[in-house]
């Protein structure tokens, strides 16, 4: 037994992976944990996005670049997914190879017209969108060989795909998660190191990675031009990170010491202290199964119960009440870069307003604080965008990594 | 036997490459992956003492006012001893300019805690927030408390500072000098006045027994002097509302937040693929390359007597979880036998990430999946041992699914440990190691014979959609030329 303990350990200490530096690295995907996510999302995610959107099967057409080829496949072909009702979404390629983990069959596209007659569906989702949409992706051409393909009796079942892509895509399987934690560690990370970089009289803000901006008293924003840094400015930062077709970004903020300051001056812990009081306002009322609207409509009402203004534009209110530090809010989606826009969203502007908030979903907590401050004149306010990566579950809102602990001090 | 053999491989990673990990990513935890994050990635750069300070916060926010609710506790005392820990990890960990100091602790909660030695209180007193106080002691993360109060002076009793206390206040010394740590308790908590008063002590748990950490047991919870000590200075009303709080710490310890969910998925680097230019068959053995043991077996198969036995043409193995096939000559790729093999296991896989849900009691979930596995033409077999009298058409699973991460294997869906492993519920978002050994009969290579093929842990999540992996499990049979 001993013997055996030895060479385990041997063998175990030539297993290990030498790095270089405690620098995160950069984030990877490597095939068997693409592969993972295709499978999980087609086990997991698939079945209960058909059932919502009513549709018992879908086809893509894929020509070239699509927003969904991470998901479906990288070849040129026409995917079909069949909802017979069972646990699983029947998954068949026509005129590609494919992933045979994942796929179930394969065949010419010849073969599509008979293939969907033998399954008699009733609504079958198309990839084309009335709108303009990125899941438009269908050419003329293709959808009018597979409307011929499906003949009159089911040409006539087909609808847009449009809001089933999205839900889709705004689906979160573990494996997308843990990598979604991955990349929000990295761009903070990146972040710190942007911040200190900054030398106040020196460092202009395109000198510094990212979208970078510094707003004055009055509103006026300078944003990643060669204005230099000073002291009493609130810089924002916000970064991405990036693995292929999953993105995300957050946001750090930094103030420049003044001279003889050596904290925060008041003003600066006071918009730092709405900051966790808006974020914990968030938190204890975003749950999944509600649209964006209903949300926002949610939100709005107990901003204003706690005493601040919801203004629906990210510019201050100057006819608000000066008492009132007024919040604008944009919870966009983030993960994979093709649902940032086409995705549920919180947020005044935007078609995912309308769609439900999923359970896991992955999105931005990005609110911009203007807090008004009498003492320094009228109409002079202090400017914070603030941008962390969230995700809602059973519980609510969870942060996968450590969101913004504090306005960095640039001394 | 099997079990223990894998706790082993698993201790074995930990050991030898937390220090070379800890050289090269200097931030990331020491120790952490022997109790946390399974075992076989303690490199991960992810693991950071930030990363670790969010997780705390996390769960305090989110699963403490939960369980301690379902538990109808409104105070929390957590007691971990100072004088107790060893210093062995501490000394191998020496020089590695360390950030994280609360290693070498056996109690369950030094890292959810991020301490070696304190009296942690956490009380309900409404809303959404539980108080979280250091009572005495210090924690890494101070900020994840709303009171600390700090190391005791007297801690350290080899100082003046008690000498003059004691000469100073002879009618408030405790009986004996254990009970320091507890001065001023009794009116803490008299103020909040709490009705059920948790305390870390076992009273059916063998939180030991079930411990992952093959060389790092866990305590049961505090002392017998603790427990008188922490009695004394409650007085008797008090201290009559103490129960146990070890199905609490169970409940605290296995439901995960999404962070812990990031942890545990990994680098998310590709593995290494290994080299085997040279194996020799006939000569190579398959300790000479590390191997674990052998999949390609009879029905008798005595592994410890394979351990020297040199790799042969047609004979598959595994190294921890990848499997491989020495090639025969003329042969590009496994036989149709062994990718058999392979398309069972993933079949198994799929039965129970399809049927395995929160809610289901690792008894419950057993029976679930022994049921499915019949009816998909499995046998299930209660032990990790091939059974020639039943029917070779039929491929034999045996399971052992547990709990990994936290350092302990509850919640358990195995025959096998301690029947309160079984008993646990399955909690939303358990990190799993998804452990399950196939044993698949080949007749036509003679009786008895069979191949075998053992998970280790794969890491699973437990959803309400079943389980879904936070990493990629292997993917395939390596064939060796």
């Amino acid at each position: 037994m001993f013997r055996k303990k030895v060479f385990l350990a041997v063998f175990c200490l030539s297993f290990v992976v030498v790095e270089g530096s405690a620098q995160l690295p950069e984030p990877t995907i490597s095939p068997a944990l693409s592969s993972l996510i295709r499978g999980q999302k087609f086990d997991v995610i698939l079945p209960q996005a058909m059932r919502d959107n009513d549709v018992d099967m879908w086809i893509q057409v894929m020509r070239g670049k699509n927003p969904l080829q991470f998901e479906l496949g990288y070849h040129d072909g026409v995917y079909i997914f069949s909802d017979s009702g069972s646990d699983r979404v029947e998954r068949a390629v026509f005129g590609a190879p494919g992933d045979r983990e994942v796929y179930d069959s394969f065949g010419a596209e010849s073969e599509i017209g008979q293939y969907v007659a033998e399954r008699n569906p009733d609504r079958i989702a198309l990839n084309y969108a009335a709108d303009d949409s990125p899941f438009n992706t269908i050419s003329a051409t293709d959808r009018a060989k597979i409307i011929e393909a499906l003949g009159s009796k089911y040409g006539g079942r087909v609808v847009s795909a449009r809001k089933l892509s999205a839900d889709f895509l705004a689906g979160r399987s573990m494996a997308e998660i843990a990598l979604y934690g991955r990349l929000l560690m990295t761009s903070t990370q990146a972040i710190e190191r942007e911040f200190a970089k900054i030398v106040p009289g020196e460092t202009a803000l395109n000198d510094i990675d990212g979208n970078v901006f510094v707003r004055d008293l009055a509103g006026n924003e300078e944003n990643n031009t060669d204005y230099v840094v000073q002291p009493g400015d609130l810089i924002g930062i916000l970064l991405d990170a990036n693995a292929r077709e999953f993105s995300e970004h957050n946001g750090g903020v930094g103030y420049v010491l003044k001279e003889g300051e050596t904290e925060l001056p008041p003003e600066i812990q006071r918009i730092w202290g709405h900051v966790l009081k808006t974020r914990d306002i968030f938190r204890r009322n975003i749950e999944a199964g509600r649209t964006g609207a209903e949300s926002l409509e949610i939100l709005v009402e107990k901003l204003q119960a706690a005493g601040y203004v919801y203004i629906d534009r990210d510019q201050f209110d100057s006819g608000a009440d000066p008492e009132k530090t007024q919040v604008h809010i944009d919870f966009h989606a983030m993960g994979r870069i093709a649902s940032q826009e086409e995705a549920p969203r919180i947020s005044p502007t935007g078609w995912g307003r309308d769609l439900e908030i999923p359970l896991y979903h992955t999105f931005a907590l990005e609110y911009m604080i203007h807090m008004p401050v009498p003492e320094w004149g009228e109409r002079k306010y202090l400017y914070l965008c603030v941008h962390d990566g969230v995700m809602v579950t059973e519980r609510g809102i969870e942060f996968p990594a450590r969101p913004i602990q504090e306005i960095q001090i640039i001394r | 036997m099997k079990n223990r053999f894998c706790f082993l491989v698993a201790t074995c990673c930990v050991a030898s490459s937390d220090a070379f990990a800890e050289e090269h990513y200097p931030e990331a935890m020491p120790g952490i992956s022997e109790a946390y994050y399974t075992s076989f990635d303690s490199d991960n750069p992810h693991a950071t003492k930030e990363m670790l300070d969010h997780i705390r916060r996390e769960k305090f926010d989110l699963v403490l006012p939960r369980v301690m609710r379902e538990h109808d506790v409104d105070m929390w005392i957590h007691i971990i001893r100072p004088w107790a820990w060893s210093g062995n990890e501490a000394r191998q960990l020496e020089g590695l300019d360390l950030n994280y100091q609360s290693i070498d602790s056996t109690d369950p909660m030094r890292y959810e805690f991020g301490s070696n030695a304190a009296v942690i209180v956490f009380t309900d007193r409404g809303g959404d927030r539980i108080e979280r106080v250091v009572f005495e002691g210090e924690v890494e993360d101070e900020g994840a408390f709303d009171i600390v109060h700090g190391q005791s002076k007297f801690i350290n009793q080899e100082n003046y500072e008690i000498m003059d206390y004691t000469r100073d206040n002879p009618e408030d010394v405790p009986d004996t000098q254990l009970g320091y740590r507890f001065m001023g308790l009794q009116k803490f908590i008299a103020d909040r006045d709490p009705r059920k008063i948790a305390v870390n002590y076992s009273e059916e748990l063998t939180l030991a027994e079930g411990s992952e950490t093959y060389t790092l047991s866990l305590t049961d919870g505090i002392s017998f002097a603790d427990h008188r000590q922490l009695t004394r200075e409650l007085g008797y009303k008090l201290s009559r509302r103490m129960v146990s709080a070890e199905h609490m710490i169970l409940d605290y310890l296995t439901r995960s937040v999404m962070a812990e969910i990031v942890v545990f998925g990994g680098s998310g680097k590709p593995k290494k693929t290994r080299s085997f230019e040279k194996v020799v068959p006939g000569v190579t053995t398959l300790a000479t390359i590390g191997g674990s043991w052998f999949s390609t077996r009879e029905a008798d198969h005595d592994e410890e007597a394979f351990f020297n036995y040199p790799l042969q043409q047609g004979d598959m193995f595994q190294i921890g979880m990848d499997a491989y096939y020495v090639l025969h000559d003329g042969e590009t790729g496994p036989p149709p036998e062994i990718l058999r093999s392979w398309d069972e296991m993933i079949r198994v896989r799929k039965i129970l990430a399809e049927h395995i849900v929160p809610g289901l009691t690792g008894e419950e979930a057993l029976k679930l999946v022994v049921h499915e596995l019949e009816e998909a033409g499995f046998a299930y077999i209660d032990r990790d041992k091939f059974d020639p009298s039943i029917d070779p058409t039929k491929t034999q699973v045996h399971l052992d699914l547990h709990q990994v991460g936290k350092g302990l294997l509850a919640p358990r869906i195995s025959p096998m440990g301690a029947s309160w492993h079984r008993e646990k519920e399955i909690p939303l978002f358990l990190t799993l190691g998804v452990e399950y050994m196939i044993h698949m009969p080949v007749p036509e290579w003679g009786e008895g014979r069979h191949i075998y093929y053992c998970t280790l842990h794969p890491r699973a999540v437990v959803t309400p959609r079943g389980l879904e992996f936070a990493a990629p499990p292997v993917t395939g049979i390596q064939s060796i030329h």
